[in-house]
């Protein structure tokens, strides 16, 4: 948990810059609630130099952190209609803050279905949590592993198995969906299948987004960039490129 | 737009008047090269300055004035503060000085956020401009929208007469400049603008002697449309991944931001970063959707003909050569366009 100084608003969707002292800096979006000012939470995997100092901070510890950057979330389009949130492993923690906003306003919304998939049980960010969302009214939650164990009752199978039976049709609602580059591939073809169109399949895209307002070139996806153009960019801004998932 | 008329046996003068206004750089012939030197009034004839002037672009590119390879942007917690002092750059062709205005200012100076740095030099830097009266057979700006002449963008341009250089003043920093210079500078005769206008169209005809082919004109689709992987491993067959070409094109803008420990303190340093390199887009976590070189070639093209025109409706390439110039194994970006 973060507490900026001075406190830091963001709107979901966007992402911050976080300093790891004397390492350098990284792309994180926000896993808390946008309406909670005065502290902000990001979730961490361990996986570079940067993230591998992170983990090494104290509370009390000192970060530097600039933003927000990037683009919000249009929540206001998803009023009156259905939001399929899709994530695939600590994926989720952006869309975290998706659905934490949406709740502020839970009824503004026809239903919110939050579909989960990981590797294995033990992989799943905020298991403790699903528990308290899976009791909300107007909630819905599907979760699933690849690789079940012993204890596990939910569905197996990749992210996408969570995709059939639709409680709504595509045409009711919209998806929102972060995660690896693979699952969001798959994500997306299985959502053009199901009839989603193309403007109403938000996308967390994946680049290396190094000075966030987009001057340094490393995250350029066609003739956009995610950091200012993103990172969540719809279906219909990307389609025409030969693999945006890559 | 005024125009004066320099002696071929007053640049040196020339050069010392615009020493006043700051640290003066000019082109000096090197292994039958330009390359930009500092100006420190020593005995340098005049002819072989005259001389220098009438190279193609020298073989630094303009932008590195602009845009330090390697930069302190941000200290903390002591902070510092920027030291950009005046400076000038004599020599500078209708190329780079389009590097600048349809490029890099593009890029740093517009968007969500101006670079300060980057910002301050263009204000306080003075760029003279020359033609380029015997252009190269690396050259290819007239196909690709420049000129081997400059009308516009620096704050003088200096182009050839008969018996001497005729000097344009293209902008108000231009004017404050020449205002200082004392009587050196004389009229315009009517017959040194003609023997002027006759090498521009001179060159402009070598030019398109050389390059008889223009460009497909919907180069961004093409290349947008070119997948297949082989295209792009045949035009690298020769690339020894030297990365000459990235380094000195006038127009490559990347940059990348990382920090040292210094002292009790930390400085984020700014560095030109290369879009070659096999790390360039590599996400944490490792996946790197440019792990080929043949993606990372496609990647260059796709930035400077493909994405760049469709931002700011100009290409991020300005014709200048140097990549074809420095390639190590011969690469033509030329050819390459035009299989397209």
């Amino acid at each position: 948990m973060l507490e900026p100084k001075p406190a830091l608003s963001f709107h979901a969707g966007q992402f911050i810059e976080l300093t790891a002292p004397g390492v350098g800096e990284a792309p994180f979006t926000p896993s808390s609630s946008p309406y909670v000012e005065e502290s902000m939470e990001v979730t961490i995997m361990k996986v570079g130099r940067v993230t591998s100092k992170l983990f090494d901070v104290r509370p009390g510890d000192t970060l530097a952190v600039r933003g927000p950057y990037g683009v919000p979330y249009e929540t206001d389009r998803y009023e009156g209609r259905h939001v399929l949130i899709v994530g695939g492993g600590v994926g989720l923690a952006p869309l975290r803050s998706l659905f934490l906003a949406l709740l502020h306003n839970v009824s503004a919304y026809k239903k919110i279905h939050l579909y989960y998939g990981a590797r294995t049980p033990k992989d799943i960010v905020y298991d403790r949590l699903f528990k308290e969302w899976g009791k909300i009214k107007n909630v819905e939650i599907r979760r699933s592993v690849d690789v079940g164990d012993k204890n596990w009752k939910e569905k197996v199978g990749v992210v996408t198995v969570l995709l059939d039976n639709l409680p709504f049709k595509p045409k009711d609602g919209l998806a929102v969906a972060c995660g690896p580059p693979v699952m969001m591939k798959f994500v997306t073809k299985r959502l053009l299948e199901l009839g989603f169109a193309d403007e109403d399949i938000y996308l967390s895209m994946e680049k290396n987004m190094s000075c966030g307002f987009g001057k340094c070139g490393h995250c350029r996806l066609g003739e956009l960039f995610c950091c200012k153009d993103g990172p969540v960019i719809t279906w219909d801004r990307i389609k025409h490129l030969e693999d945006p998932f890559v | 737009m005024r125009s004066l008329f320099l002696p071929l046996a007053s640049i040196p003068a020339f050069y010392t008047q615009l020493a006043k206004y700051g640290e003066t750089y000019h082109p000096r012939v090197l292994d039958s090269h330009a390359i930009y030197e500092l100006w420190r009034e020593e005995e340098i004839a005049a002819e072989e300055l005259h001389q220098a002037l009438k190279m193609v672009r020298p073989v630094e590119p303009l932008k590195e004035f602009f845009l330090r390879s390697r930069e302190r942007v941000a200290s903390f917690p002591q902070l510092f503060s920027k030291d950009i002092k005046p400076k000038v750059i004599v020599g500078a062709k209708d190329c780079d000085i389009r590097s600048l205005i349809e490029i890099q200012d593009n890029v740093y100076l517009k968007g969500v956020l101006e670079d300060p740095f980057y910002k301050e030099r263009r204000e306080k830097y003075l760029v003279v401009t020359v033609d380029c009266p015997e252009p190269a057979d690396t050259c290819f700006c007239l196909r690709i929208g420049g000129k081997p002449y400059s009308v516009w963008g620096g704050d003088l341009n200096l182009s050839f007469g008969e018996e001497g250089i005729i000097v344009d003043v293209l902008s108000a920093k231009g004017e404050e400049a020449v205002e200082k210079m004392g009587d050196f500078l004389k009229e315009v005769d009517k017959k040194e603008i003609k023997k002027r206008d006759k090498h521009r169209t001179d060159a402009e005809r070598r030019l398109a002697k050389v390059n008889p082919d223009e460009f497909a004109p919907d180069l961004p689709d093409r290349i947008e449309h070119q997948l297949d992987t082989t295209f792009w491993a045949k035009a690298l067959a020769n690339c020894v991944d030297c990365q000459a070409c990235e380094r000195i094109c006038p127009t490559c803008y990347c940059f990348l931001l990382y920090d040292i420990p210094v002292g009790k303190g930390v400085e984020r340093v700014k560095v030109l970063d290369w879009c070659y390199h096999a790390a360039y887009g590599r996400v944490g976590g490792g996946v790197n959707p440019l792990a080929h070189f043949s993606h990372r070639l496609r990647n260059r093209f796709e930035c400077k003909f493909m994405a760049f025109p469709r931002n700011f409706k100009v290409s991020a390439c300005t014709g200048c050569g140097r990549c074809i110039a420095g390639c190590t194994g011969k690469i033509d970006i030329r050819e390459v366009l035009r299989a397209l």
